[in-house]
């Protein structure tokens, strides 16, 4: 009740709910696509190289008083670099794609320590970026989540089919006389925008769970593709309320809350359907 | 009577993967209303050839032509069933999603419009599943699942069918059911398979081409001038080009990533 009270009063809270509901539609869209193509270790990467822009954010901004490159724009320009890394490197095999990841995984970190060593005072906020602080978020920002949401939605209006049928198999794509170097390239920047809208919620450590866990769990019971978006919208909305409530009424971390809630979910969601589903109906 | 202008024609092909030889001097012509089986091997080349046939493989040697032109710019009247084992039987889509995909060079917003529903279901319906368009993908059975992948590639209504092993993992009956459809089918298309299974497809197609490093062209009509029984004339092929002699190869995976 203290939270409803504080929701009406405080302009704060109208704000972390307006993120929670961007996130979600991200994290219900485009998760989809990558659970379906089995791509959650490029997420891992993706998040792990918004340190290095970050980092350089709180550098400009510090050092050299560039106000307007706030850690979101960094951790923007960094997830879009890093997406198109990958996607020019992995093209055609030239390098194998575990590595190609791992590199650039470790590389944000680096680039971000490295960026923390030249900002003084930066090291104690490092916190509220690796493990998330959604109480934090600031008006620009919402408006940047807003736009990143309006780009994903319409990307997905226009190329929906195409990256369906990536998914399913890109050499029929590519014999239909469609480029699949670029339609996974435009689901890599995707991809990248969501990592960072969601490390507005759960921070970099933390995004893989709320990008994937979601529709995960809605595929666990259902074979239609658009169930599987509308389902992990709402399921992301609903762990992150209930992780923003619980930690809210514990004092706990809100991040590590709803990634805790969220994969607990999963688990059940998972028994559930061995018990419960026979297994001439099972999907899995 | 050879026609001058073959769908396929393939001259003097060589090609080398990781410095092993998988195809030498291969020279195979596929005329229009051909329903023929590819035999061989595992590692023998018949993918590989099929991917040549695609333009997805370039040869190191020799030429492919499909349709009088490069294979790349005829690929849009190829249809082509790969593997089914390189799909995720789970895809979370209904049988007619699965089918509009072949018509994804319609550059759809969305949802596909009426007239392209309208192709796919026609499609679904051709393979006999006109009860099955709204089932999920993953509620399909193995050989249904196949048909659907059929469908799919008869979606981009191609002159051409090109299939790679559409029997595997399919029991007696279900490969009878696929074959009588096939050659349903090949009443308005020329189809090329790859096929495992020698004795059952030499009962439905009128070609049996054995690719083993070289490839030899049999008309199965050929068997009964031959005066030979059926286990007879797969033998005499066996002897021809050695699809059972030679050492055993290993199976090689190209360009599947």
């Amino acid at each position: 009740m203290a939270f409803l009270y504080n929701l009406i009063e405080f302009d704060y809270l109208r704000r972390t709910l307006l993120a929670v509901l961007l996130a979600s539609l991200a994290s219900g869209l485009v998760g989809s696509y990558v659970v379906v193509r089995r791509q959650s270790y490029m997420i891992g990467a993706i998040s792990h190289s918004l340190l290095g822009g970050i980092g350089l954010a709180r550098y400009l901004q510090t050092v050299h008083g560039i106000h307007w490159f706030t850690p979101l724009v960094g951790a923007l320009v960094a997830a879009l670099l890093a997406a198109i890394a990958i996607s020019v490197l992995t093209q055609r095999n030239r390098f194998r794609q575990d590595i190609v990841l791992s590199a650039v995984w470790s590389l944000g970190v680096a680039a971000g320590l490295t960026a923390i060593a030249f900002t003084p005072g930066y090291a104690e906020d490092l916190n509220s970026y690796l493990f998330g602080s959604i109480l934090l978020v600031a008006k620009h920002d919402i408006v940047i989540m807003t736009m990143l949401v309006a780009v994903i939605v319409l990307v997905i209006l226009a190329m929906h089919n195409q990256f369906i049928a990536l998914c399913f198999n890109e050499e029929m794509l590519a014999l239909r006389g469609i480029s699949t170097a670029r339609v996974s390239f435009i689901l890599h920047l995707l991809i990248a925008i969501t990592v960072v809208i969601l490390a507005q919620v759960v921070g970099i450590v933390l995004v893989l769970v709320l990008l994937v866990i979601p529709t995960a769990t809605v595929a666990t019971f259902t074979n239609s593709f658009l169930k599987m978006m509308v389902g992990g919208t709402l399921v992301c909305m609903a762990f992150c309320i209930t992780g923003l409530l619980t930690s809210y009424q514990f004092d706990l971390p809100t991040g590590a809350t709803i990634v805790e809630i969220a994969v607990a979910t999963y688990l059940v969601a998972s028994l559930a359907k061995l018990v419960f589903v026979k297994p001439g109906q099972r999907k899995t | 009577m050879p026609s001058p202008n073959p769908i396929v024609n393939i001259e003097n092909l060589c090609f080398t993967y990781d410095s092993r030889e998988i195809l030498h001097d291969v020279n195979l012509k596929i005329e229009e209303g051909m329903f023929a089986a590819m035999v061989g091997p595992n590692g023998g080349g018949k993918t590989t050839l099929l991917k040549l046939i695609l333009g997805l493989l370039e040869p190191d040697h020799g030429s492919v032509k499909v349709f009088g032109k490069d294979p790349k710019s005829a690929r849009k009247q190829i249809g082509y069933v790969p593997q089914s084992i390189l799909f995720d039987p789970h895809f979370p889509a209904s049988a007619l999603d699965i089918v509009l995909m072949g018509r994804i060079d319609q550059k759809p917003w969305w949802r596909f419009d009426r007239n392209n529903r309208d192709v796919a279901t026609q499609k679904l319906q051709q393979v006999g599943l006109a009860d099955n368009i709204d089932t999920p993908f993953a509620q399909l059975s193995g050989g249904q699942r196949q048909r659907v992948l059929i469908a799919q590639a008869l979606a981009s209504e191609p002159k051409l069918l090109l299939l790679d092993e559409p029997d595997a993992n399919l029991d007696q009956e279900n490969t009878t059911t696929l074959f009588n459809l096939l050659r349903d089918l090949n009443k308005s298309v020329t189809i090329l398979q790859v096929s495992h299974n020698l004795s059952l497809v030499s009962q439905f197609v009128s070609h049996v081409i054995c690719v083993n490093q070289t490839v030899d062209m049999c008309p199965t009509s050929q068997m009964q001038a031959l005066g030979t029984d059926r286990q007879g004339w797969i033998h005499l092929v066996h002897n021809e080009c050695p699809v059972t002699s030679g050492k055993p190869h290993h199976h090689h995976h190209h360009n599947e990533n």
